[in-house]
């Protein structure tokens, strides 16, 4: 096999999600393009070139405030997943299971094996780093994501401010504006939707061939995230 | 066995992982500095 049939075959799932997402981030963009020169229309406002809505804030506001939300929907699942259970679903550990595995189960310190990551077989300060390193970087892309929507949005809120003579308002006054949390909140219920509905349905609901469903004929309230 | 399918083939991922962490880092700051700056 070449290197680049092995490479996409053994990166498919994330290939096929960043193209949905290029796709999908055009489409936005364009979108959003002609529905910001509409409304620049209509408050007789001077229209933005393409090039010049892909560097605005109103574009740059619009993509932030959805990706905050879906790093906050993982981080906060990757911590909760830690001590809370859903018996039956996938996305549990089993109800007998420990919250903190031990090092022999994680396999870390002496209990690394010839193939463990350095950083898991070292010990001490860079063990405690690598073993959260997935919240650490999920929360992250949540917090600077979300900062991000935070200025951006404080700029068009100006922007509009300005559109509608009315005075501007500085950044801390922005952030409690129900603009601000609404734009935050809106997406955030979303995301607690669809973690709450997948913990919830994978326990009685399934599909086969898929890495997310327990097998057909699992029994409902056994398999994974139960005690067996 | 064969070497395809072993944990060490290394077909690209950590390029890939180290490239998709660094766009979104890239993204995210270059809206940050436009929101900063106010374009």
């Amino acid at each position: 096999m070449s290197k680049t049939r092995a490479f996409v075959r053994e990166n498919s799932m994330t290939l096929v999600f960043i193209a949905l997402f290029v796709v999908s981030l055009v489409g936005e963009a364009l979108a959003g393009y002609f529905d910001f020169n509409a409304q620049q229309t209509e408050h007789h406002q001077a229209a933005y070139t393409f090039g010049r809505y892909l560097v605005s804030s109103q574009f740059g506001v619009d993509v932030m405030e959805n990706w905050q939300s879906e790093f906050l929907q993982f981080a906060s699942f990757i911590a909760l997943a830690i001590w809370l259970r859903q018996r039956g679903s996938t996305e549990s550990k089993a109800m007998n299971e420990p919250s903190i595995p031990s090092d022999a189960k994680d396999k870390i310190g002496g209990h690394a094996g010839p193939h463990t990551p350095p950083w898991a077989r070292a010990g001490g300060w860079r063990t405690a780093v690598y073993s959260n390193s997935l919240l650490a970087v999920m929360l992250f892309f949540w917090l600077g994501s979300w900062a991000t929507q935070s200025v951006t949005g404080w700029r068009t809120y100006n922007d509009d401010q300005q559109t509608h003579k009315e005075a501007s308002v500085s950044y801390s006054s922005y952030l409690g504006t129900p603009g601000f949390w609404n734009r935050s909140l809106q997406n955030w219920q979303s995301e607690f939707l669809a973690v709450a509905s997948i913990s919830l349905f994978t326990v009685y609901l399934r599909q086969r061939g898929s890495s997310q469903s327990k097998p057909v004929g699992e029994p409902h309230l056994s398999g994974t995230g139960s005690d067996d | 066995m064969s070497k395809q399918g072993s944990d060490h083939v290394g077909t690209g991922t950590w390029p890939l992982f180290i490239g998709w962490t660094l766009f979104m880092v890239t993204l995210l700051i270059f809206y940050m500095v436009i929101g900063i700056l106010g374009e």
